[in-house]
């Protein structure tokens, strides 16, 4: 028995088979999954809101909008949350909320409700789903695999783009939009709701096991989690220390050029004469290269320094931006497909990796919050200011020059980071008492 | 020719609507690849969609049940 423990209270539930932390990654897989499906599948049903509504695409961006600066602001409260009541009922009430709200998304009938359903509920749901907050609770399960987990946990939302959105999509063609969203909703609260509720936990002492799966010797206490010296015993505290800004200030970056390309892809192959066939064909050949990429990426960083991928990642996006202004539009944007989408979303688990390996993950969930509200911010501020250049312009070349400088500045900046002096994987392991 | 999953829309970095217009474009090229009824597709995702979490909660349990 560790020294000082109470011989009295009762033990933990011990849990046989395989590490459990894998389960908890599971199961935030399909939180992020559902997550991040449900709310991209908004776009799906614009052009028919319009018709049935009689507004125009303005009036239902509108709700996108509001969408995006809620789900980015909150996130800082989901992480907080997390960190104050804990992951498991956070994260089940986020989901109870996100299938409530995806239900009543069919019984919409203007603009307003979208807004409130969409705009308000179902982006404060997500929020709590998708992004930084998840990770606050896999990295409590996870130290020498926490870049592989991570990962595990950002395929989700690469997934459920990849199955949900075209699964909404063909279930719209074939009953009504309003089927497609009750059918959503009931996956969410029949599957998602329960699984979640059953399987998460959020320390890997509830079921009696260590990080990692670590096994403990009989008698013996087991070891203390290694910590670097900015372990952040509150999260304001990492404000006072560099590599919070230099994370923050690269996926600010990650956000602006995400965004910007996102929304202005169309646009762009419009201007360039490329066919919709040839850009449809060079998008899903980013997201195949961009789901391979990010589960390769963790596992990659558990054995390397994560800066140094990190970094790597920001420079290789400048890279596939830059190929957009010196190549023509056919090989342009074949060319970013796959250079682009080699780093798409591999800035997620090296970032929150990084940032729990730095600060600890007492406060985790408020500091992923924070730096994702960045990566918002970025992309929000982005995507108005592309618009401008176009339209001023005519073209998206000083867009895309403004892209490969703020890159290379991020990839600069990353790999100033001092991981070595401040991450705990390179804390002098502590001796169990 | 890409495989059928490979053009399918991962669009933006974390969970923003999808731009309706490269939706349809992604639709049309899936159409004219795999050239199946909507009904089809929404059972094959469907299965997929349904077979992750209950396989993993079923896993779930029985691994507590031995434990």
């Amino acid at each position: 028995m560790p020294p000082g423990a109470d011989p009295a209270a009762p033990s933990p539930p011990r849990h046989s088979g395989p590490f459990y932390g894998w389960y908890v990654a599971g199961a935030l897989f399909f939180a992020m999954f559902l997550s991040i499906g449900m709310r991209q599948g908004f776009g799906i049903f614009v052009e028919t809101w319009q018709t049935e509504f009689g507004v125009g695409v303005a009036a239902i961006s509108l709700a996108a909008s509001v969408g995006w600066f809620v789900n980015g602001s909150s996130q800082v409260l989901m992480g907080w949350l997390i960190d104050r009541i804990g992951g498991r009922i956070v994260i089940t009430v986020a989901a109870l909320l996100l299938g409530a709200s995806v239900l009543l998304m069919a019984a919409a009938s203007s603009v307003l409700h979208l807004i409130v359903i969409y705009g308000l509920v179902m982006s404060l749901a997500s929020a709590g789903l998708a992004g930084g907050p998840p990770g606050a609770v896999v990295v409590r399960w996870f130290r020498r695999k926490r870049g592989a987990a991570m990962s595990l946990l950002t395929s989700g939302g690469s997934i459920g783009g990849l199955v949900l959105v075209p699964f909404l999509t063909y279930l719209f063609l074939w009953t009504s939009w309003r089927s497609a969203w009750l059918i959503g909703g009931g996956i969410v609260l029949v599957l998602g709701v329960p699984l979640l509720y059953l399987v998460l936990r959020d320390d890997p002492a509830d079921v009696g096991q260590q990080p990692d799966g670590a096994r403990t010797v009989a008698g013996k206490a087991p070891a203390p989690a290694p910590a670097g010296p900015l372990l952040a015993n509150r999260w304001s505290e990492a404000f006072r220390s560099a590599p919070m800004w230099q994370l923050s200030i690269a996926y600010w970056v990650c956000g602006v050029t995400t965004a910007s390309i996102s929304v202005h892809y169309v646009r762009w192959a419009a201007a360039e004469g490329i066919t919709p066939a040839t850009a449809a064909l060079a998008f899903g050949l980013l997201s195949g290269i961009n789901a391979v990429g990010v589960l390769l990426i963790g596992p990659l960083s558990d054995r390397v320094p994560r800066k140094t991928l990190l970094g790597a990642v920001y420079l290789i996006r400048g890279v596939a931006f830059l190929l957009l202004v010196v190549l023509p539009g056919p090989a342009a944007l074949w060319g970013f497909a796959i250079v682009g989408g080699a780093s798409w979303l591999a800035t997620v688990p090296l970032t929150t990796s990084l940032a729990a390996d730095v600060y600890g993950v007492r406060h985790l969930g408020t500091l992923a919050g924070l730096i994702n509200f960045a990566h918002q911010a970025g992309g929000a501020l982005a995507v108005y200011l592309f618009g401008l250049v176009f339209d001023a312009q005519g073209s998206y070349d000083y867009a895309f020059l403004a892209c490969v400088a703020t890159l290379a500045g991020a990839g600069l900046v990353s790999l100033s980071i001092r991981e070595r002096r401040y991450s705990s994987r390179y804390a002098p392991t502590a001796q169990p008492a | 020719m890409l495989p059928a999953m490979a053009i399918l829309p991962v669009l933006l970095h974390h969970s923003e609507p999808a731009d309706p217009m490269l939706l349809a474009w992604i639709r049309e090229r899936i159409d004219a690849i795999l050239g199946l009824e909507p009904a089809t597709i929404v059972l094959i995702l469907g299965a997929l969609i349904v077979a992750f979490p209950v396989a993993l909660g079923v896993w779930v349990v029985i691994q507590r049940r031995r434990g």
